[in-house]
């Protein structure tokens, strides 16, 4: 499914950029990130934790970056594998504008979700993923001089990918999305049996 | 045979001797049999990919952990299992074959890749995550539409495409007749995916034998000798060494009448390792990979004369198989049933259909209540509304106009299935009477507007197959369809009764509606009459308990067993008495002959005769025992039907659904025991309620399932269900034993147009088509909105 | 994963129990495989269908959600509690009159909750025991017997001059 948004970082466009290639600066920024590292110019490879509930477990992603148009923009790919609790796959499209007050950063992702984290979590992923992002940009623009209060994080609209995508259960899976977070990293266990 | 007069206890409300031991907890239900020493547990290790290369699988850390004692993959069952596949033979269908366990594939999520064996079921859950599986994954696809795109990923390279069953029919000189139509009408029905949800999900336990080379397989199943044949023929083992049990089963609903890779692998495995295995499987995994069922798109082209008379109809039915053929039906049952049951009760002589059902990565579908019927009349229903706004007729007028009369019984119908009795035009009067259809109309604003809501009355008329027989199975292509079920009544030498079936009860009440019947032909007290059923080591061979059979050909056999063992009693009776067989009766446990009733004898005592437990010696040529076995085949199918008639509001704030009034009326033959057919009907008419209004099972485009959980796959409660008026129509088949039909499923076949017909109808002020189920409150709403804004010149 | 384990002690329709088991050990497990008391059915493991409802110190609960040992030093009653070995239970014999369980796997958690339900509403309307009875998932009946029979149940008690 494609998701889209935007943000505005109280940032200088080629910092937000520059940030945006630093494996320090997003291990430290992205909730549960426990490693980033970068295996060439483009690889990335990353282990996050992620929890729902009383149940968390790491999660493993191979992440590209292409298209890439420096200082204004790149498309990150990514893969990330959960074991039993399944696996997503998504693609980003994420671009940098300057404006009044910063950047703005628009993304639009194409997302797929797997294995149990579908079956189980669908309805979890919009409240998880809209707290992740959350937490993602307001670190972002801690880091890069700003304060919380001015990082606005715009809504998300979610159009449906593909003539048979429905929605499902009562809340849809309407994403906020943080830019780099390719990978939603959601264990999702349901009681201790499985 | 007596007549059915004779009956004393057929048509009595008898309460059920079942309740009891449910009630007090101490029914066994799989996960609560006594366990045996050395029980292995085992759980799946499931794809999380709907299509894929298996490049590896590393169960290193799986084997290390403490409790587990192996893990398999598919290369370890390809020497004992062949390829799993049903026997169809049917124009137009090609085999396909499915490992038990994928091997270098796999086509839905869901399907199993690996088998974790532990000592505890714990230990084998921990397992399944410590297992690692590489995938390749491979372009995938989900519905009907996509999957017969030229460029569609094909699942099985020797069809080629994923056309897995295509068949045709047309009555001579149609097109002809179609274009003698004043109006022609068309529309596309779709009908989301469902399942059974049965409240116990599936599970199986293999136990060998330690003193011969036998199997005993406990497994809640509605079929257990069909699941005896599917496993002798794939492990190629003989039947006579493999014992299928069930335990006490609970809820059906025909998701538990198929035979299932699970159960080839316990008994595998079983016999393999000489221990027991069990496998229970928790909601998610029953969600994902029991038998789905509907998915249909269902084109219709309707040819009608200016009165509503309907000329000519041609039904184009989409059916969507899942990855692979589910045993025993193969995708043909719900797609063969919609067409052929597409007339319904009406006089419909031309007709064409095409069928086809279409392999995709998603879960195998199967047999559900209804089975292609719900989808059959959602069409025709659905379409003789649309004829009577196009007239201006009232939709209930242009049924009377079509509906087959009681007079034109037997009827054969355009595709040759046999009515042999009905109340079509009789239910559909009493039904409209019941919700004041008349008054209804006439008071029913042209916008449809009351009080703020939108509200509509739909009809569903229906005819429902019940207690198919072998050559109903034929003519659809179940070429290892038994079709007959079968008895042995025993007079034991007490003189009570043991009663053996070839059914197996999921709740229908089987172990006292079958004992009623003995004991009214036996004249016993039918709390002495007991029943067994479920285990192919006890009851001779038959069919199951699916269909809408078990009152029908279940009920048929014990009826005519009951009577040959009837036959035995008088005539070692009269033997005893020096009487005229002829001349007995049995009644209250007793023989006599009516006109010299101080003579009489208790069935014990002519037991005691027949079981050389006294002097007498038995007549001459005559053998011991006091037994019968029957087997009995029905008639091709026998017809039952009804009528739904519903009272929606529908709210435009939030497209929320009411249910104001809802009105069954209700026509299974002879009715054995009342209670238990207004529970069938109740049942089945809220699993009805549930598919029309929020039951879906949804997949994304790529064939991830997305509500396998219980939150999100919505059932009704107790919240959602109107009270139903109900209201029942006896109109004995002439085909059957006893003039019996089966009630099981109509309730969810009427529910579902119904339902969508009174959507539609309180809709219809707005220019709203309701052309698909689930009506969810968000379709609904988005339908309303458009239509409004659409009226105001805006889009 | 074999954890340590630990004691807990429970006391089940009356009886008390000393175990040793796995933090883990879920409630439903512990009173189906430790006590084989089987009566308890467990439908979804995610606490919707309430085929595994018992009363917990009194008031309903889902076992399949619930670990054992976080429950030490409490009361249970399961479905085998209601009547034991003799006469059925008002609310039971109700069931019974009224066709209110077909295969009877839901039925336990129906029962419990029919029993604390009409503990604190004697007297009430089919709209309340709708809403009562909307926590557990039946398949087969439909519910309309079940409504029917919990109003029975709900007459028969009074009428006995008794509580649930």
């Amino acid at each position: 499914m494609i998701l889209e948004g935007d943000t505005l970082i109280p940032a200088d466009r080629r910092m937000v950029w520059k940030a945006l290639n630093d494996p320090e600066m997003l291990r430290a920024c992205i909730p549960g990130c426990q490693s980033l590292e970068r295996q060439s110019d483009t690889d990335f490879s990353s282990s996050v934790r992620a929890a729902i509930g009383p149940v968390s477990a790491t999660f493993g992603a191979k992440i590209t970056l292409s298209e890439i148009d420096p200082d204004r923009g790149y498309t990150i790919s990514g893969e990330g594998k959960g074991g039993a609790a399944g696996f997503a796959r998504g693609k980003a499209r994420v671009d940098l504008e300057d404006e009044k007050g910063g950047t703005r950063l628009r993304y639009s992702a194409d997302v797929n979700v797997g294995g149990k984290l579908a079956q189980v979590g669908s309805r979890l992923i919009q409240g998880t993923a809209k707290k992740l992002s959350e937490d993602f940009f307001v670190a972002l623009s801690e880091r890069l001089g700003g304060t919380p209060a001015a990082a606005e994080v715009a809504g998300a609209s979610a159009d449906a990918a593909g003539a048979a995508a429905r929605r499902a259960g009562a809340a849809g899976r309407r994403l906020l999305w943080g830019g780099l977070i390719v990978v939603l990293l959601i264990a999702v266990a349901w009681g201790i049996g499985g | 045979m007596k007549a059915i007069e004779d009956f004393t206890l057929v048509g009595k409300t008898i309460l059920r001797r079942e309740d009891s031991y449910l009630m007090r907890g101490k029914a066994q239900f799989l996960d609560d049999l006594p366990e045996p020493k050395g029980l292995i547990h085992i759980a799946f290790v499931l794809s999380p990919y709907a299509r894929a290369d298996i490049l590896s699988v590393d169960a290193s850390a799986a084997r290390a952990l403490p409790g587990v004692i192996d893990v398999l993959t598919g290369k370890d069952f390809v020497d004992d299992i062949k390829l799993f596949a049903p026997v169809i033979e049917i124009g137009g269908y090609r085999p396909v074959g499915r490992p038990v366990v994928a091997g270098d594939r796999v086509n839905f999520v869901g399907e199993y890749v690996a088998v974790i064996l532990a000592e505890s079921p714990y230990v084998a859950q921990d397992a399944l995550d410590l297992v690692e599986v590489n995938y390749n994954p491979l372009p995938s696809v989900a519905g009907i539409k996509d999957a017969l795109k030229p460029d569609a990923p094909v699942l099985h390279d020797h069809l080629g495409d994923n056309l897995i069953f295509k068949s045709a029919f047309e009555t001579e000189g149609f097109a002809e007749r179609f274009a003698e139509g004043d109006v022609v009408l068309e529309e596309e029905f779709q009908l989301g995916r469902v399942t059974g949800v049965m409240i116990e999900p599936r599970g199986c336990m293999a136990c060998p034998d330690p003193i011969a080379t036998n199997v005993t397989l406990w497994t809640p199943t509605q079929i257990p000798h069909i699941v005896r044949t599917a496993i002798a023929d794939h492990l190629d083992i003989a039947e006579s060494i493999l014992r299928v049990v069930t335990p006490a089963v609970g809820g059906g609903f025909g998701t538990k009448a198929h035979v299932y890779p699970d159960e080839l692998i316990v008994v595998a495995l079983a016999r393999r390792l000489g221990r027991a295995v069990k496998w229970v499987q928790d909601r998610r995994e029953e969600l994902l990979t029991n038998a789905h069922a509907r998915e249909h798109i269902l084109k219709i082209r309707v040819a009608a004369k200016n009165d509503g008379e309907i000329s000519a109809v041609h039904l184009d039915v989409r059916t969507n198989c899942g990855a692979y053929p589910n045993h025993p039906y193969s995708p043909t049952l719900e797609a063969t049933a919609a067409v052929r049951m597409m007339p319904g009760p009406y006089r419909i002589r031309n007709y064409k259909y095409d069928v086809c059902s279409v392999t995709t990565n998603t879960a195998p579908t199967g047999a559900y209540r209804g089975t292609g019927q719900p989808s059959a009349f959602l069409a025709i229903e659905g379409m003789m509304d649309r004829i009577g706004r196009r007239l201006g007729l009232d939709p209930a007028e242009v049924r009377r106009r079509n509906v087959i009369r009681p007079e034109e019984f037997p009827y054969v119908n355009v595709v040759g299935v046999r009515y042999d009795t009905g109340s079509y035009l009789p239910s559909l009067e009493r039904g409209l009477e019941m919700i004041g259809y008349d008054a209804f109309r006439a008071a029913q604003p042209k916008d449809r507007l009351v009080d703020g809501k939108y509200r509509g009355i739909g009809i569903c008329n229906y005819t429902e197959v019940s207690g198919t027989g072998a050559p109903g199975w034929r003519v659809r292509g179940f070429a290892k369809m038994p079709g007959f079920d079968s008895s042995r009544v025993v007079v034991e030498p007490d003189g009570k009764v043991t009663v053996y079936v070839s059914q197996a009860d999921a709740g229908q009440g089987h172990y006292t509606t079958f004992a009623q019947l003995a004991a009214d032909r036996l004249g016993v007290d039918w709390a002495d009459v007991m029943v067994v059923e479920g285990d192919t080591s006890k009851t001779p061979y038959g069919t199951g308990t699916f269909a809408s059979r078990g009152s029908v050909v279940g009920g048929g056999t014990v009826i005519r067993c009951s009577e040959k063992v009837g036959v035995k009693i008088r005539r070692i009776a009269g033997y005893m008495l020096n009487a005229d067989p002829e001349r007995l009766v049995l009644r209250d446990g007793r023989v006599f002959d009516p006109a010299d009733a101080e003579r009489r004898l208790t069935l014990r005592e002519v037991a005691e005769t027949a079981y050389s437990m006294n002097n007498l010696g038995l007549p001459q040529g005559e053998e011991h025992g006091l037994e019968a076995t029957d087997y009995y085949d029905p008639p091709m199918v026998t017809m039952a039907n009804g009528t739904h008639v519903v009272q929606v509001a529908v709210d435009p704030e939030d497209g929320r659904i009411e249910i104001e009034r809802y009105a069954v009326v209700h026509d299974c033959g002879r009715v054995i025991n009342p209670k238990i057919v207004e529970g069938q009907v109740h049942g089945a008419t809220v699993q009805g309620i549930g598919e029309a209004l929020m039951e879906e099972i949804v997949y994304d485009a790529e064939g991830q399932h997305l509500n396998a959980n219980l939150l999100d796959y919505l059932l009704p409660t107790a919240m959602d269900v109107p009270d139903l008026e109900l209201s029942h129509i006896e109109t004995p088949s002439i085909d059957t034993v006893a003039g019996i039909k089966g009630a099981a499923e109509g309730g969810l076949t009427g529910a579902v147009p119904a339902l969508a017909n009174a959507v539609g109808d309180a809709l219809s002020g707005l220019g709203v088509k309701i052309t698909r189920v689930p009506l969810r409150p968000s379709y609904v709403f988005e339908q309303i909105r458009k239509a409004r804004a659409a009226g105001e010149g805006r889009t | 994963m074999s954890a340590n384990k630990v004691t807990v002690r429970l006391t089940v329709n009356g009886k008390d129990y000393v175990r040793e088991v796995e933090p883990r050990y879920l409630l439903a497990d512990f009173l189906r495989h430790e006590l084989h008391l089987t009566g308890t059915h467990i439908g979804c493991e995610h606490g919707v269908c309430g085929a595994c409802t018992v009363l917990i110190n009194g008031k309903t609960g889902r076992s399949c959600l619930q670990f054992a040992a976080a429950l030490d030093g409490a009361e249970i009653t399961t479905v085998e509690g209601i009547a034991g070995d003799g006469p059925l239970h008002p609310v039971q014999e109700a069931f019974h009159e009224t066709h209110a369980l077909q295969c009877g796997y839901c039925t336990p958690g129906f029962l419990m909750t029919t029993i604390e339900f009409l503990a604190q509403n004697p007297d009430p309307d089919r709209d309340e025991i709708r809403q009562a009875l909307t926590n557990n998932m039946c398949r087969c009946t439909g519910y309309l017997n079940i409504i029917d029979a919990v109003e029975d149940a709900a007459k028969r008690l009074r009428e006995g001059g008794r509580k649930a």
